[in-house]
């Protein structure tokens, strides 16, 4: 049965009128046009369709609608700010991290969620947070260096801004 | 999955009411991450989802006078960042580490895991071996179980379809305990084929083991302590010989159940080697808790 249900999606709270058992992937692609996220496998192994629920990645094809009632809900479309790409958008069109772009929503997001709780990664921290993203283009290395070198940016600007 | 009843009920004396009113055509749904999925492909057939993240909260983790109360509803990253855990269960943030994803350990709970049942359970054999007590509700009081009595065969635990698990209880470990977790899955993120959990307890003197539990997951339906070993472990001093001999005990126990499409010699030498790895850690770290130099 449908409900009306307030999403908090990129800071604005949207009133729905859905059935709640249906994924946050489909509300946020087909009622709030919101069709950065992804769905590809739909059982939550590909993470193409991550965003990120109160600061953490997760995968909305695995959350109902009714879960994300009360959650603060960032997509994609929410990182650039006044025209201006997010660093990280940013570092993977510079680090040639897109081929087909299928998964690069999904893997901005799991990479943002990572940077947001450790700025400063390594290598292998990069690679594990990103274990339930799955690219069949790149091969995973300049994916992996767009977000180091994201990492970097963002705390240079960072230094800088603190001068 | 759009003909679903969706329930949020306010607290656990609603989820209860709910329970047992909707009883066995319902299904309590916790993060999602095993559900969901399962309601898609049509192989979890429930008419109504009781969502119970509002009743129970984001499920917080407490020291308690005798345990280490953590509310079943706590994700597993939850759990594999809390700093109690981190401190006292080494064992528990092994199991998180070797969870899937990041994603899926954001939004599956301890509880989820546990409730789920299967044979290929990561929590469980944890649990098994730390000597876990759960808490559980309905609208006939509150009830706790040992963690060993849960477990009645695959997918199927001891919850009546009215009770609803609401926090694990762990008892704090004593000075020359550690543990370890081990697991082979066929993909790091994918669930194992076999998983090894062991307490070893130094007791007052780091000389001899004094008591050694392990569980084994994945092969049985339910988890399954390797007696065997454990009685060969117990007051013997430790060296290489001894591990590999209680290894090679791990294996033979389990080589003869169904391998479910792996062979059982790929079985055989997992379990060893999954028994040997998890060993060695858990030794190790006792000895770094009790600073024995050997």
């Amino acid at each position: 049965m449908k409900q009306a249900l307030t999403l908090t999606v990129n800071g604005d709270d949207r009133e729905i009128f859905v059935e709640p058992t249906r994924t946050l992937l489909e509300v946020l692609r087909y009622d709030l046009h919101l069709t950065g996220a992804k769905g590809s496998c739909e059982i939550g192994a590909c993470g193409s369709c991550t965003v990120m629920i109160d600061g953490k990645a997760a995968k909305s094809c695995l959350v109902l609608a009714g879960q994300a009632q009360d959650a603060q809900i960032v997509t994609i479309e929410g990182l650039a700010k006044h025209g201006t790409l997010h660093p990280l958008q940013q570092s993977f069109l510079d680090n040639f991290a897109v081929s087909c772009g299928y998964c690069t929503p999904g893997m901005i997001m799991a990479a943002k969620a990572l940077l947001d709780e450790n700025p400063d990664p390594s290598e292998t921290e990069v690679r594990e947070a990103l274990v339930g993203n799955l690219c069949r283009c790149t091969g995973y290395v300049t994916i992996v260096d767009a977000v180091l070198a994201a990492s970097k940016a963002m705390q240079d600007s960072e230094g800088e801004l603190a001068r | 999955m759009s003909s679903i009843q969706y329930l949020r009920p306010a607290n656990v004396a609603d989820a209860c009411e709910l329970l047992a009113t909707h009883g066995s055509e319902s299904q309590v749904i916790a993060g999602g991450v095993a559900l969901i999925p399962a309601l898609k492909l049509g192989k979890n057939r429930a008419s109504c989802l009781i969502d119970i993240s509002k009743a129970l909260g984001p499920g917080s983790i407490t020291r308690e006078q005798d345990y280490v109360r953590v509310g079943a509803s706590a994700t597993l990253r939850a759990i594999g960042q809390s700093p109690v855990i981190q401190a006292l269960f080494p064992i528990i943030t092994d199991m998180e580490r070797a969870l899937y994803d990041v994603q899926t350990r954001n939004r599956g709970t301890i509880g989820g895991n546990l409730c789920y049942a299967g044979r290929s359970g990561e929590v469980a054999p944890v649990l098994a071996v730390l000597g876990a007590q759960l808490e559980i509700a309905s609208s006939r009081g509150v009830r706790i179980i040992h963690v060993a009595d849960f477990f009645v065969s695959h997918r199927v635990s001891a919850l009546a379809p009215d009770e609803l698990l609401v926090a694990i209880r762990l008892p704090y470990p004593s000075p020359g305990t550690s543990g370890a977790y081990c697991k082979e899955a066929r993909r790091a993120d994918h669930s194992p084929i076999a998983n090894v959990a062991v307490l070893i307890d130094y007791g007052a003197e780091t000389v001899s083991i004094e008591r050694a539990v392990l569980v084994v997951g994945g092969i049985e339906d339910v988890p399954t302590r390797a007696k065997e070993a454990e009685a060969l472990l117990a007051g013997r001093a430790i060296d290489a010989a001894l591990v590999e001999r209680a290894s090679a005990m791990v294996a033979r126990q389990f080589c003869a159940a169904p391998g479910r499409g792996v062979p059982p010699a790929f079985i055989r030498k997992a379990l060893s080697l999954l028994s040997g790895k998890a060993i060695s850690l858990a030794i190790d770290r006792c000895r770094a808790k009790t600073k024995d130099p050997s």
